[in-house]
């Protein structure tokens, strides 16, 4: 490889989970009883009550979208290969992704590459017009369908799009790269049985703490007009400071990498919702190596511990299942998807919580708060995604 | 002559009472009462609140820990007692014969079973099962009984030695489910394949389903009718209800989309484990 900070896309069920779920519960646990104990120990930080969320302009300086960037430059790698060959031995690249991707990677990707993106309404058409000629729908070179939970719902009456297409897909006449979201792969894996046509997934790497940091940090590197500090405002250090001979970030990018369980759209809107500013414009550290010039110091605070569901919100574990599956949906959808939805009011405590999150009608999981989720999800028996 | 005879008997079948510690006894019976005690509380509360992948495991600890703690306690507490001896032994195991023979057979046949129960394990806490027509979770397993909680949250307390006489159904056996079946009854004149398909994608598109376990729906032609069971496993048997609800619930109209016509009489016969049947 030329470079080694490409890491290439792997067989799925390989991923590294960067910490366990009962790793991040210890770790949740000491976390509560570190601010209970020693609430007014503050290292060299910053009074947390003189922080504000950072603006909206200073954070698309700082960490700019998309919340996928190395993705792209890690997918080419490994398609590289494949794209070049004439006629592939396996015509379908699957690739699952984890839910909570709001940038829609693959269809960005398949933009950028001016790849032809199959869509529902498109292949619905085409297969009403000449159901017989199925196979006419592939005709272009390199065919991308970006997200495949868009084609389902878990109904009994909504999944007859898929199984066309499946069949479709038996002898496909050209490339096609299919992305899926974890959540909706497991699913369709057992309403469809889409392994059996969709062989071999794919999936990236997880980010651990050195790769986390080190895209984190490259976000900034373009500002040109202030130097930036990112500073711990529990104990004042730098965020990106690595440690002499060992390459190892601080904790806080550990556990940052920990947290969002090395998922990149995770671990961006988490290190988004963590930097502050300093309400009262001064520098709150005597710092020696401050130069003459303007310089900016955002403090991160701790991460959020979202409260994990529990088999007690029952109803609103279907509801976050759902929604993980399908990466949002409207009411009526989550209506006719969940069993119980219509009887309660579940969605607005769910708003309230922060775990989701309402865009155009349609409600999703919040990216932050997705390994609670999954967690929650996971404790109460949910079957699960595998990466 | 013959009473200071039995009074020697009596002094070499129990230690001196001046060599008894009554203080250590009792320390032993109230520590493994409240040893039990804190077990009964907590193993349950951490099952109800822990991973559901461990809660049969934890539950199912309960009556082990408590057999091991009695087993110990007596251990412990009958030497301090009893000048154990081969001779003895058999005057103390005579005496017991005798008083279990004529006053507490029952009793006793029931802890006994509760011991077997244990190691045999016919059934567990957190399981589910039928004896004698009842169904219903296992809620805890006393030394003499288990409980039982019905779906229409009744109690049951049914004597371990019910195991040496009757028949005892368990649906999961320890497993974190169990199979499920929603019973659906036509009239005969259908598309039978149509009909299968559409239960199975009924099945499938379940909120409660387990992925890891089949699908699949049974077709049986009766004298009226025909009777299709939609059997899938829930993810958690705790769901079972809701899950047989759900099925139904969706399957009804599933059924009646693709044309297929309900009987309006049920002719099922009585309602087993696990199972609701529509119409029942």
């Amino acid at each position: 490889m030329a470079d080694e900070t490409i890491k290439p896309f792997r067989p799925l069920g390989n991923y590294d989970w960067p910490s366990t779920p009962v790793n991040r519960n210890i770790d949740r646990i000491k976390s509560l009883l570190k601010k209970r104990l020693f609430r007014s120990k503050n290292n060299g930080g910053i009074d947390l009550e003189r922080l504000q969320p950072a603006e909206e302009h200073l954070l698309d300086k700082v960490a700019a979208p998309p919340a996928n960037k190395p993705l792209i430059e890690e997918l080419d790698f490994t398609l590289e290969d494949w794209i070049s060959e004439e006629n592939p031995k396996q015509p379908i690249k699957t690739l699952i992704f984890p839910p909570c991707d709001r940038e829609n990677f693959l269809r960005s990707w398949a933009g950028e590459k001016e790849y032809p993106i199959l869509e529902l309404d498109d292949f619905e058409r085409k297969i009403s017009n000449a159901p017989d000629k199925i196979s006419d729908l592939f005709d272009q070179d390199i065919l991308v369908i970006p997200r495949l939970e868009d084609w389902f719902r878990r109904s009994e009456t909504h999944l007859a799009s898929v199984r066309l297409l499946l069949s479709a897909l038996e002898t496909p006449p050209q490339k096609i790269i299919i992305g899926c979201n974890s959540w909706a792969w497991q699913f369709l894996r057992k309403a469809c049985e889409i392994d059996a046509v969709c062989i071999d997934p794919l999936t990236f790497q997880a980010f651990d703490t050195k790769r986390l940091g080190r895209w984190l940090e490259s976000l900034s590197e373009g500002i040109t007009d202030a130097s930036l500090n990112f500073k711990s405002a529990k104990s004042g250090g730098d965020a990106f400071d690595f440690k002499p001979g060992s390459e190892q970030h601080n904790d806080y990018m550990s556990d940052l990498a920990n947290k969002s369980l090395g998922i990149p759209w995770v671990a961006w809107n988490i290190w988004r919702a963590s930097l502050q500013t300093d309400s009262d414009k001064e520098p709150p550290i005597k710092d020696a190596t401050m130069s003459e010039s303007a310089v900016e110091t955002l403090w991160i605070t701790e991460l959020r511990d979202f409260a994990l569901p529990n088999r007690h919100d029952q109803n609103a574990l279907l509801v976050l299942q759902t929604l993980l599956i399908h990466n949002g949906l409207s009411r009526a959808d989550i209506e006719l998807t969940v069993p119980t939805s219509q009887y309660t009011n579940v969605i607005p405590s769910l708003i309230h919580s922060g775990m989701v999150d309402k865009i155009e009608d349609i409600y999703h999981c919040v990216p932050a708060a997705y390994p609670a989720i999954r967690d929650g999800l996971r404790s109460a028996g949910f079957p699960v995604d595998i990466l | 002559m013959q009473a200071a005879e039995t009074q020697q008997k009596a002094a070499q079948l129990l230690n001196d009472f001046q060599d008894i510690s009554f203080l250590k006894i009792a320390l032993i019976l109230g520590g493994s009462v409240f040893i039990i005690w804190l077990i009964r509380r907590m193993l349950p509360y951490l099952a109800k609140r822990g991973p559901s992948q461990l809660r049969l495991y934890i539950l199912g600890a309960v009556p082990v820990l408590r057999l091991t703690i009695i087993l110990s306690a007596i251990l412990w507490i009958v030497p301090l007692i009893f000048n154990i001896t081969v001779q003895n032994f058999f005057i103390i195991a005579g005496a017991a014969s005798v008083a279990i023979g004529f006053a507490f057979k029952d009793y006793v046949s029931s802890l006994i079973a509760g011991v077997v129960a244990i190691f045999e394990r016919p059934y567990g806490p957190g399981d589910w099962v039928e004896i004698d027509g009842d169904y219903g979770e296992v809620v805890s397993v006393g030394i003499r009984a288990i409980r039982l909680r019905t779906a229409a949250d009744d109690v049951i307390t049914v004597a371990h030695d019910r195991i040496w006489t009757n028949n005892i159904s368990n649906s999961n056996t320890g497993a974190q489910t169990l199979m499920c079946v929603a019973h659906f009854y036509l009239e005969p004149d259908h598309d039978a394949a149509q009909m299968r398909k559409t239960l199975t994608d009924v099945g499938l598109t379940s909120a409660y389903l387990n992925y890891k376990k089949p699908c699949f729906v049974v077709v049986e032609q009766l004298e009226y009718g025909t009777h299709y069971q939609l059997k899938a496993y829930p993810f958690d048997l705790r769901d079972q209800f809701m899950f047989i609800s759900d099925m139904t619930e969706r399957g009804k109209v599933a059924l009646a989309r693709v044309g297929g016509q309900e009987l309006s009489m049920a002719f099922n016969a009585a309602p087993r484990h696990g199972t609701l049947a529509a119409g029942n």
